[in-house]
């Protein structure tokens, strides 16, 4: 699919027509001779993730050639169409934010945990739950058994989060949960919640993922079919929008379809494709598009190829910009600027020789730092390959992003690679690249017809295809995997494992739930949650009134899938 | 285990292994088939085609399930494509009908073309006796549904199912040559999405068209609409399927295709088997010089007729 | 175009619980194909029982599971022991994913051939396939 589109060559300035013909003169009287001794040690050189043919040298005669206009392609930070970043100062008032992930934990052990974590300055935390929860099941579900309470938090009730939440809340600014198939039932546990905590909503931010879509293209944590499943993050960013607008109901989180093996054309199309889908549906509830587009927040990592990494930020701005404009006649700044975070992504990093992985963190960093570090930053900790993180590894991670940001000089001015004959050739390659994708899913009905058609699903399939083969035909070398293998490396696999006494406490908490709850009000309260999901009113209120009378989560999940449906995905294998 | 004997009395394992062996054309196929082929021409055997994207295997989910809630045993074949360079293939269409997994009285298996055109596989025939032969009383065959290849199907099922789409783009998609005229039962699936109106009206003037013609039977093919995601339409798929096997066995067309059927099978076999030994007999050089081309294709035929013929069957190649 | 092989080798990949990453999966599936054996996936977060039941019907050589997520010393065991008690035992048992090297002996008691971990290079478990499948084939042709 990837290849970089061909130019309509421009014609060139005399200026550049003479560096064109200098340099031809170059590679035959200068290169190709030393080639012709000393042969190149890579046949083709490709980009790791596009394999794009990179050329072994870049010069203004490329960027004319490819049609490059400084004040229409780059423009000034903090302007349309902030290629150069969407602040107008860079970096160099405020650092992005610094955050490492929360880790996993339990019920009361997450509360311990986060709790220890506000008292260490920290002001935002991940809610992540299990399983069961994501995929919409109760904790005595017998499909779920060995799974409880092991990847995340069981929620099984309003009860487990009020226990959860057990939080100093003057020092807890920003909570994030992520449960993206049965939102409005999470959503109405954390509004239930906050409000037996007598949080005030206006003083906090919460911020849901509500990321469906993603789901259904690759990470496969969804429930119904993906026409409801859009319904039903629409109504939650209704919800949410009307009642607390304070909040952020919505995160393309394009960093999930890395581990997917997208490239970054792909990454960028289909996310933005998403987005759109996301952003369609809503505008049919009354909103506009300025009101509407700053809600939309973008994770989008870097992976170890330097310049694909950096080029692809660029683009991201670029476009979201272009598609706000163009698409849907945004005008405010805050609808044309992307709001992004970036890091790190965690798929370069390995099992073997971990120690490399800082190594890999600090390049991955500093890729984030050149290419527009967006808001925050996050580095996956460099034992993260394999477990839990450690204290060590806590520390290491955070210093990371202090030693990029003091001591490399790389923040000190705004954008500093434009400009580079590579670095523009690139972001612009990646950018009509990516445009065309999006006008071929346009075309083709939008992302939830691609999801159905299974378009992604196939794309996605036949790139984890050939990128392994990439590496197990010594392609592309990775160390310690394939390339300076420690011989005899004891790979430790260590993983979190259930833990059978928790899930047994869990279970029949659940089972005491409900037989001292009201269980008439409760079956009320669910077919009023099928009465809305029937006639396509706001999902999220008849939730809320059903979590506070302690409807289960599965239950409200089951009243939906008796009126939904559940997917059946397509075969996801059917790319080669 | 005594396949034929098991298979008969309806264990899964013994139709399965049996399913194999005339796939993988295992001499114990054929004579699993000469014991069980009494017990076959009972069961009911519904094609489905369309184009890709259509929904097909959501769509067999949803008549599973309304089957078995009408009491019958249901056999699935899913046939989906080889790859024609490494002859590997990628069966995934179970997976759409998982919820059926544990049901006793279901029986899903997929099967690759290995080779063949036509959207089934050489075997799909012969699957079909083993699965009549155990008792199920109506064999769905799923086909690749890709290209024009699904008229293959037609031949092999009593009533084929065309399941059309809205918004697929091109208008004439499953329509393509012979599945108008041959398709029994019309279905447009995913009815709620948009373009739906336009679909119908053009199925709706083709199935009219097809009416007037002459040569038309008495079957008149109804145009239903499904959302196999939520199982709305199925009853009506169902009730149609009931209706179309009923007319054919009213007018005799069940037992007449039944045995179209196992005459079409007679002549292919007999076919690749008189091809075979006519090659054995042929003299050496005789491929050689077709590959040549120092002599045309049609003398190189007379010549292999004319080495047959001048030879009694007794002599051995 | 070439006649395919007249028994390629069939195989059922399916994934235990609720974990859903289908990388590893898919590429392994794909390789196998290259290979030119049929594979068929059963899907996503399946049972034991309903992976047991999709072999059986399927009447496949090879059973592949993958399990990312922690049941396996539980559901691995339970899917060998299902095939055997329905007279399916004979299948060749593998697993694959992220399973730990302690939790190996285990799987292998229960039945399991052979455990390739996550970053098992496609290669390797073709060729393990091919050996396996042509010690099948002349086990089967030779008279007994």
């Amino acid at each position: 699919m990837s290849r970089p589109r061909d130019h309509i060559a421009t014609p060139l300035t005399a200026a550049n027509e003479d560096i064109a013909s200098e340099a031809q003169r170059w590679e035959s009287e200068t290169r190709a001779p030393y080639v012709r001794k000393h042969p190149e040690r890579r046949d083709p050189f490709l980009t790791q993730a596009l394999r794009w043919p990179i050329r072994p040298l870049y010069t203004p005669a490329d960027l004319a050639a490819c049609g490059f206009d400084y004040l229409k392609d780059l423009g000034f930070p903090g302007q349309y169409p902030y290629t150069r970043g969407t602040q107008p100062n860079g970096h160099r008032s405020k650092l992005w934010t610094m955050t490492q992930v929360t880790g996993f934990g339990k019920g009361e052990d997450w509360a311990r945990r986060a709790r220890y974590m506000l008292e260490q300055g920290l002001q935002g935390l991940i809610l992540e739950h299990d399983l069961p929860t994501t995929n919409g099941y109760d904790s005595d579900d017998p499909l779920v058994e060995g799974e409880v309470g092991r990847a995340g938090m069981a929620l099984d009730s309003l009860e487990d989060l009020e226990r959860a939440l057990d939080l100093p809340f003057e020092k807890l600014k920003y909570l994030m949960s992520v449960c993206n198939a049965p939102q409005p039932v999470n959503l109405a546990m954390i509004i239930a919640a906050l409000e037996k905590k007598g949080v005030d909503p206006r003083n906090f931010v919460l911020h849901i993922v509500n990321g469906i879509l993603i789901e259904y293209t690759c990470v496969g944590r969804y429930i119904y079919p993906p026409v409801h499943g859009l319904r039903i993050a629409t109504d939650c960013i209704e919800y949410i929008i009307r009642n607390h607008p304070n909040w952020a109901p919505i995160s393309i989180i394009s960093a999930q379809l890395q581990p997917a093996k997208a490239n970054p054309v792909q990454e960028l199309a289909f996310s933005m494709a998403i987005a759109m889908a996301y952003i369609d549906a809503t505008l049919l509830r009354g909103f506009d598009i300025d009101t509407l587009a700053p809600y939309f927040h973008f994770v989008v990592n870097v992976d170890m190829d330097f310049f694909e990494g950096i080029c692809k930020l660029r683009a991201y701005r670029k476009i979201w910009a272009r598609l706000m404009k163009e698409r849907y006649g945004a005008s405010r700044p805050e609808a044309l600027k992307i709001c992004m975070m970036t890091s790190p992504t965690t798929i370069a990093l390995t099992l073997q020789q971990p120690l490399n992985n800082i190594g890999r963190l600090a390049i991955m960093a500093t890729a984030c730092a050149l290419g527009g570090a967006g808001e925050n930053m996050t580095t996956p900790l460099h034992d993260e390959a394999h477990a839990l993180p450690a204290e060590d590894a806590i520390r290491v991670g955070a210093a990371l992003q202090h030693i990029v940001a003091h001591e490399s000089g790389v923040a000190e001015t705004i954008d500093p690679l434009a400009g580079s004959y590579y670095v523009e050739t690139l972001t612009k390659q990646i950018e009509d690249a990516a445009m065309a994708e999006i006008d071929k899913i346009t075309r083709m009905g939008g992302a939830l017809r691609a999801i159905e058609s299974g378009y992604f699903q196939q794309a996605l399939g036949r790139e984890q295809y050939e990128r392994n083969k990439d590496l197990e035909e010594g392609r592309r070398k990775w160390v310690g995997v394939n390339h300076l293998v420690l011989p005899g490396e004891q790979r430790q696999i260590e993983i979190f494992r259930a833990d059978q006494r928790m899930e047994e406490e869990q279970v029949a908490r659940l089972r005491a739930l409900r037989a001292r709850r009201d269980n008439a009000a409760v079956a009320r309260a669910l077919e009023a949650v099928r009465a809305a999901a029937r006639e396509g009113t706001n999902l999220v209120p008849p939730c809320l009134a059903a979590v506070k009378v302690y409807a289960t989560h599965g239950e409200l999940c089951n009243a939906m899938r008796e009126v939904f449906g559940v997917h059946t995905p397509d075969s996801q294998l059917t790319g080669v | 285990m005594d396949v034929a004997a098991e298979l008969l009395a309806g264990k899964v394992a013994a139709g399965a292994r049996a399913i194999r062996w005339l796939d993988d054309r295992d001499p114990r196929g054929r004579e699993v088939l000469r014991r069980i082929f009494g017990a076959t021409g009972r069961a009911h055997i519904v094609g489905v085609t369309g184009p890709p994207g259509a929904g097909k295997s959501t769509l067999v989910d949803t008549l599973i399930a309304e089957e078995r809630r009408r009491g019958r045993k249901v056999a699935v074949l899913a046939v989906d494509p080889s790859s024609p360079f490494t002859g590997g293939a990628l069966l995934g269409d179970r997976l759409r009908m998982s919820r059926h997994a544990l049901d006793e009285g279901v029986f899903i298996r997929s099967m690759a073309t290995r080779g063949q055109s036509g959207g089934l596989s050489r075997a799909t025939y012969d699957a079909s006796l083993v699965m009549d032969a155990m008792g199920y009383e109506l064999v769905i065959v799923e086909t690749v549904g890709v290209g024009q290849d699904e008229i293959d199907v037609v031949r092999l099922a009593h009533s084929t199912l065309i399941v059309a789409v809205p918004g697929l783009g091109d208008e004439v998609q499953a329509m393509k040559a012979g599945l108008m005229e041959a398709g029994e039962i019309f279905i447009i699936n995913k009815a709620d999405r948009e373009g739906f109106e336009q679909t119908r009206r053009h199925l709706e003037l083709l199935l009219h068209l097809r009416a007037a013609q002459p040569a038309t039977g008495t079957w008149q093919p109804p145009l239903l609409t499904a959302v196999a995601t939520r199982g709305e339409g199925t009853a009506a798929i169902v009730d149609a399927l009931d209706a179309h096997r009923a007319h054919l066995q009213k007018s005799g067309e069940f037992a007449r295709q039944s045995s179209a059927r196992c005459e079409a099978q007679f002549l292919a076999l007999a076919h690749a088997a008189a091809l075979e030994q006519l090659l054995a007999r042929a003299p050496a050089e005789l491929l050689a010089q077709v590959r040549a081309r120092r002599i045309d294709p049609y003398t190189a035929a007379e010549r292999l007729s004319d080495a047959a013929g001048n030879m009694s069957p007794a002599a051995g190649a | 175009m070439p006649e395919a092989p007249a028994r390629p080798l069939r195989i059922l990949l399916a994934k235990l619980g609720m974990d859903t990453h289908t990388v590893g999966i898919t590429v392994v599936a794909h390789a196998l194909r290259q290979a030119g054996m049929e594979v068929i996936f059963s899907g996503l977060k399946q049972t034991p029982e309903a992976v047991a039941s999709a072999a059986i019907q399927e009447d496949v050589d090879v059973v592949g599971v993958s399990s990312l997520s922690a049941g396996h010393t539980r559901n691995l065991p339970r899917l060998a022991r299902l095939l055997r008690e329905r007279g399916a035992g004979d299948k060749l048992l593998l697993a694959g994913g992220v399973i730990p090297p302690e939790d190996v002996p285990l799987l292998q008691e229960a039945g399991f051939a052979r455990i390739f971990t996550m970053g098992t290079d496609t290669r390797e478990i073709i060729a393990y396939l091919e050996r396996w499948w042509a010690g099948k084939l002349t086990a089967e042709s030779t008279p007994a």
